[in-house]
């Protein structure tokens, strides 16, 4: 009979019933998003700890095992997690390479891009390697190993490789290689065929840690005993046990968690708000109800059974819809996260021990704290039920018009918990805005000072605007330089083998430009010419016995007569590129012609000016010289000289095509221009191209790694900017917003319900003849009251934050001037301390380095404000349309409602 | 006068719907006091609701000095019903938020009007002990009376009473009759009254006999 009661009410009431698990839902669903975060958090803490350890979450590794070894270290045990990764051999310069089992599960081998391989021909490999192999890939590029073509799926993260014993990517390598057969490979091929060398088998959970530190210790002892004795006995290589106990004391503290709890927090506090506020006005709708059947003889012990039996159906379907809703959400986040922007994150809804054990379980605690929420809130609105309305008073004059209209439409309790929640989450809104948005705040802070800069500028180009996708550069030639004044004397260093010749150069795509430079080019002339810029003065004694200190024995006569120290020297550079870039410049010869074949054999240059009158004439034969540096790094030590015709003059608008402008120009008024092969003939060293622009994504496996380039993608730097900018506000953000929204909804929620609730007084006021516009106005005016009122308080708490977060800014800014900038003396050791403390609550409470203070609060309160007025605004309007013309059958609705 | 014209109203659709009110023509000419009495259910509150625009009719007019108030938008008929009737519900309708004054003055603040009558009236229906009372803490026939009070503060042409002496003992119904003629007789008042009683019903001018929507005498 209670439950038909019951079930009978709740049928006509669904509004309210939808209201309420609304409400409730939200709240167990933003306690377990925000207890899973709390766990991912965590989860993601042991990243670094997890490479520092070097073999992933594994507990027990033990290299080089065969299958009798392997049951004697398992003892036959079941229910652990269980990897083989498999080392194969090793590629040149030493690393090793093999496969994986399984990676996801045990090993978190931590992948910057990509993916780990799957097919024999795919390979997924530590950046440190691919650097040490200059390899200038990307993801989806090819690799020749060995002269074996890979595709490489996956990057891992060098400091996989670097931190790793054993596998270090230095000079010992080799060495270390060959004497430790447990090297684990840092690259991963997807299949190999043939006999491993070895064998590392990895165990995850061969140990319960629930069983508690001491006996999770003591067993971890006997597993080391085992393996001690197996390696004695040669039977086993190597071996490693790591104790999850002591990984989980070492986890360190992220200092996103703090923010991002503190607004979960808040979230959770406006849905038990709002889960209050709509019980209490479901008691006060059926008050009368509850009294006829006390009336009708209902004992109260029914009548609270009757709460029972409803608050616990309640209690149990949000708890339900809650975790599922909250459940998916966090998974579509987490998808979102991973699949879309690419960020590798760990996942809240981990069976990690090191996590699980350390953190509140997200399932049974949402459950918890709704449940709690909902028993509070039926015992609060029980007891608040029994207020009486105060006794007469005799001698009181009937209130004014205004007064009545407040007096019957208020709905204190509703209101309050209204403004409350809206002002919670308008702090909350804003104070992320706050902490998360750069507008406004110095631009070197602790906020943005990771931040890649968002303009991707190489040799004066912008990658975006000059639409480069890719640019591979090697080391240029090293040039040392001496003298007195500008210009200075240039010596070449090395004669590298760094970058790329024609004949490569000539393999690569259509879209692609090849450059080089030989900064060290001096024209020599016996005459001056006044012409020519960039003279090096030579005549003075003391730079003349400067650089014959430094110069070869050999070399000691090189300002003697006839030498090319006695005749004037002018500082040009040569730039080189290939011939199909400079067969492109004919539109912009202004005399002379091109002839490629007189350029690559070295007979003839090119000089690319920008002067109005030319600094050469056509058919001038002019001496090149480029001086290598003696056994000191300066000095003469080699000289090379050629003999070449100009044959061409070539006129840049360095405006008009700037990525031919930056090949083949210098700052310079003019520069010699010719190939890498042209220069060889010359007999100059370092004539290689080491710098290529690709106008789209090109195949970086197309590079020999003998030109040792290195790769800029402009794709690359835009995702990473992206991802960075995503890994650090993604999962606050994310949530916040769901939150918020959801926040806003419950909010949003209780104004039609607070209208639905008054049905019965407006139909009266509307009998007796009061105008329903005028009723309407009325009622606008007070629900616009809750969004003003709230906003109002929300600022008032937003401005004492700042202001809190600017003072601890400020005592930091003293402390630092006092104490370290103006280095007068060292903090006492009690200042010290008492400093710290304060730094601990100005980070962790004030978000002190969150310099809050600095961004502007009022322009995203106005947005917020009118934003929130706005939709309040339209859903009483929708509220109120419910009042038509059928006064007389909400009055009869009403009554029965009384 | 008020004149009803093929006036309809049909609750319900199909087979269960109800003809609330069928087809009635009735004219209750200025200063009259008409009785309606009727079997339970048979259409007496729903024809006052209509008459004072509580409801919409289905079909047919209403004529209210010399204006068809069936065609009155939202605002006319709120202004209609604010000063032109007052209408005593059979329920009361009281709001729970107000004191018995504060609801019997509501319609004359809203009107913006001074209750002159307010003391007459209160004093006449007996309830100047109970002003400062709210209706949950009044009696069944003082809220009646509290209703009475309400529908009269703005001395309208036009009284609707749905059954303003059901919850009231023999005597007070009378006296809240005698102040019903009086106003009839002096003021020249055209009232309606709903009633169950042949008593009350004889004391009216006229009495016209509803059954099952229909007006079987009048
Ligand atoms: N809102 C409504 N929806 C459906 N049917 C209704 C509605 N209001 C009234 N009715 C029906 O219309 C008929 C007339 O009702 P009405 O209230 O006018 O009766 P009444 O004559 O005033 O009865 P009583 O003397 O008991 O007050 C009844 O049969 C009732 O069931
Ligand atoms: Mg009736």
């Amino acid at each position: 009979m209670t439950l038909y009661i019951l079930l009978k009410y709740w049928k006509k009431h669904v509004k309210s019933a939808l209201a309420m698990l609304f409400a409730g839902v939200l709240l167990a669903a933003i306690v377990f998003i925000g207890l899973a975060a709390v766990r991912e958090n965590r989860a993601s803490s042991f990243h670094v700890l997890f490479n520092n350890d070097v073999y992933g979450h594994a507990e027990i590794i033990a290299a080089d095992s065969n299958d009798e070894i392997f049951q004697k270290v398992t003892e036959g045990k079941s229910g652990y997690n269980y990897c083989v990764i498999n080392v194969y051999g090793k590629f040149e310069n030493g690393f090793s390479y093999g496969t994986i089992e399984d990676e996801q599960n045990v090993w978190h081998i931590p992948l910057t891009e990509g993916r780990m391989p799957e097919t024999a021909d795919e390979i997924a490999a530590d950046r440190g390697a691919l650097n040490k192999l200059f390899w200038a890939g990307k993801c989806g590029d090819t690799i020749t190993i060995d002269g074996k073509t890979y595709t490489v799926t996956g990057i891992i993260d060098e400091y996989y490789g670097t931190h790793r014993e054993g596998a270090e990517l230095n000079d010992k390598c080799v060495v270390a290689w060959s004497n430790l057969p447990q090297t684990i490979p840092l690259i991963f091929v997807g299949k190999c065929d043939g006999e491993p060398l070895y064998r590392v088998d990895m165990f995850n959970g061969l140990i319960d840690p629930n069983i508690g530190e001491e006996a999770y210790e003591n067993e971890l002892e006997k597993y080391n005993g085992i393996l001690r004795e197996l390696k004695n006995d040669g039977k086993i290589g190597w071996f490693l046990t790591i104790s999850e106990w002591g990984r989980a004391t070492n986890q360190t503290r992220e200092p996103e968690a703090a923010f991002f709890l503190w607004i979960a927090f808040i979230g959770a506090i406006i849905s038990a708000l709002s889960v209050f506020s709509i019980l209490r006005s479901i008691f006060s709708e059926r008050k009368s109800r509850i009294e006829i059947l006390k009336r009708i003889g209902m004992s109260k012990r029914r009548i609270a059974m009757m709460y029972a039996v409803e608050c616990a159906v309640f209690a149990f379907i949000q708890i339900t819809l809650g975790i599922i809703f909250g459940f998916s959400a966090y998974e579509g986040i987490f998808k979102l996260r991973t699949e879309v922007i690419g960020e590798k994150v760990y996942s809240g809804l981990t069976d990690m021990w090191l996590v699980t054990h350390f953190t509140p379980n997200p399932f049974l605690f949402s459950a918890i704290i709704s449940a709690t929420v909902i028993i509070i809130a039926y015992i609060l609105c029980i007891l608040t039920d029994k207020i009486q309305r105060k006794a007469p008073d005799k001698n009181a004059e009937p209130r004014p018009l205004s007064k009545c209209f407040k007096q019957i439409f208020s709905q204190k309790s509703v209101s309050a918990t209204q403004i409350a929640a809206l002002t919670l989450i308008c702090f909350s809104v804003i104070s992320g805005y706050l902490y998360y948005t750069d507008n406004g705040k110095y631009s070197i802070d602790l906020v943005s000072y990771f931040r890649p800069s968002s303009n991707y500028y190489i040799n004066g180009l912008n990658m975006e605007e000059d639409n480069i996708a890719e640019y591979y550069s090697s080391a240029a030639p090293t040039v040392n330089y001496i003298g007195e004044k500008e210009p200075l004397f240039p010596f070449v260093v090395d004669n590298f083998s760094a970058g790329i010749d024609d004949n490569t150069a000539n393999t690569l795509p259509e879209y692609t430009f090849s450059f080089g430079s030989l900064p060290q080019t001096l024209i020599s002339s016996e005459k001056r010419k006044f012409r020519y810029i960039n003279e090096i003065d030579t005549a003075s004694e003391s730079f003349r016995q400067g650089l014959l200190a430094l110069s070869d024995e050999e070399h000691q006569n090189f300002f003697d007569e006839g030498q090319l120290g006695s005749e004037y020297l002018y500082k040009t550079e040569t730039r080189l590129t290939t011939s199909k870039v400079i067969e492109s410049l004919s539109g912009n010869v202004t005399e002379g012609e091109l002839n490629i074949e007189k350029l690559n054999s070295g007979e003839e240059i090119i000089v690319a000016y920008q002067t109005i009158r030319p600094p050469f004439e056509i058919g001038e034969t002019i001496s090149l010289n480029s001086i290598s540096a003696g056994a000191t790094g300066y000095g003469v030590g080699e000289i090379s000289s050629a003999e070449v015709k100009i044959s061409a003059l070539v006129k840049i608008n360095p405006e008009e095509d700037k990525v031919i402008n930056s090949v083949v120009r210098n700052k310079e008024d003019y520069n010699l221009l010719t190939t890498a092969t042209g220069a060889e003939n010359m007999g100059f060293p370092c004539a290689k191209y080491t710098g290529i622009y690709a106008l789209e994504p090109m195949d970086g496996g197309l590079i020999p790694s003998s030109a040792q380039m290195k790769m800029k993608s402009l794709a690359m730097m835009q995702h990473d900017y992206l991802v960075n900018q995503l890994i650090k506000y993604s999962s606050s953000i994310a949530i916040l917003l769901v939150m918020s929204l959801l926040g806003f909804a419950a909010y949003f929620n209780g104004i039609g319900m607070k209208i639905r609730q008054k049905k019965y007084e407006i139909s009266v006021l509307r009998a007796v003849g009061t105008n329903l516009k005028e009723l309407k106005k009325k009622l606008l005016l007070e629900s616009m009251k809750i969004p003003l009122i709230s906003t109002i308080a929300a600022y008032v708490l937003v401005k004492l934050f700042q202001l809190m977060n600017w003072l601890c800014w400020l005592i930091e800014v003293w402390f630092a001037h006092t104490y370290y900038i103006n280095n007068t003396a060292p903090p006492p050791d009690y200042i010290d301390a008492i400093f710290d403390v304060f730094m601990d609550i100005a980070n962790n409470v004030f978000f002190e380095e969150g310099l809050m203070w600095q961004a502007n609060a009022e322009i995203p309160m106005l947005i917020l404000f009118a934003v929130i007025c706005a939709v309040t605004f339209l859903l009483t309007i929708i509220a109120l349309r419910k009042f038509k013309n059928n006064i007389a059958g909400d009055l009869n609705e009403g009554r029965t409602r009384q | 006068m008020i004149k009803l014209e093929n006036l309809c109203k049909t609750y319900g659709k199909d087979e269960s719907a109800v003809a609330a009110v069928n087809n009635v023509n009735l004219t209750v000419n200025d200063g009259e006091l008409v009785a309606i009495i009727g079997k339970s259910g048979s259409g007496k509150t729903t024809l006052l609701n209509l008459i004072g625009l509580l409801d919409k009719a289905d079909e047919g007019k209403i004529i209210c000095n010399d204006n068809e108030i069936t065609s009155f938008d939202d605002n006319k008929a709120s202004d209609f019903r604010l000063n032109h009737i007052g209408f005593v519900f059979q329920f009361f309708d009281l709001l729970p938020e107000l004191t018995a004054a504060e609801n019997i003055l509501l319609p004359s603040r809203l009107a913006k009007k001074k209750a002159e009558n307010y003391k007459e009236i209160t004093e006449s229906l007996g309830l100047s002990e109970r002003l400062n009372h709210y209706p949950s803490q009044l009696s069944g026939g003082q809220q009646q009376r509290v209703a009475i009070a309400r529908a009269m503060i703005n001395d309208p042409e036009i009284l609707l009473c749905d059954e303003p002496t059901g919850n009231l003992d023999e005597k007070s119904g009378n006296e809240v009759m005698d102040l019903l003629v009086k106003m009839n007789r002096k003021q020249h008042k055209t009232i309606v009254i709903i009633t169950h009683n042949p008593e009350i019903a004889e004391r009216c001018s006229r009495t016209v006999e509803i059954s099952d929507g229909k007006i079987i005498s009048a």
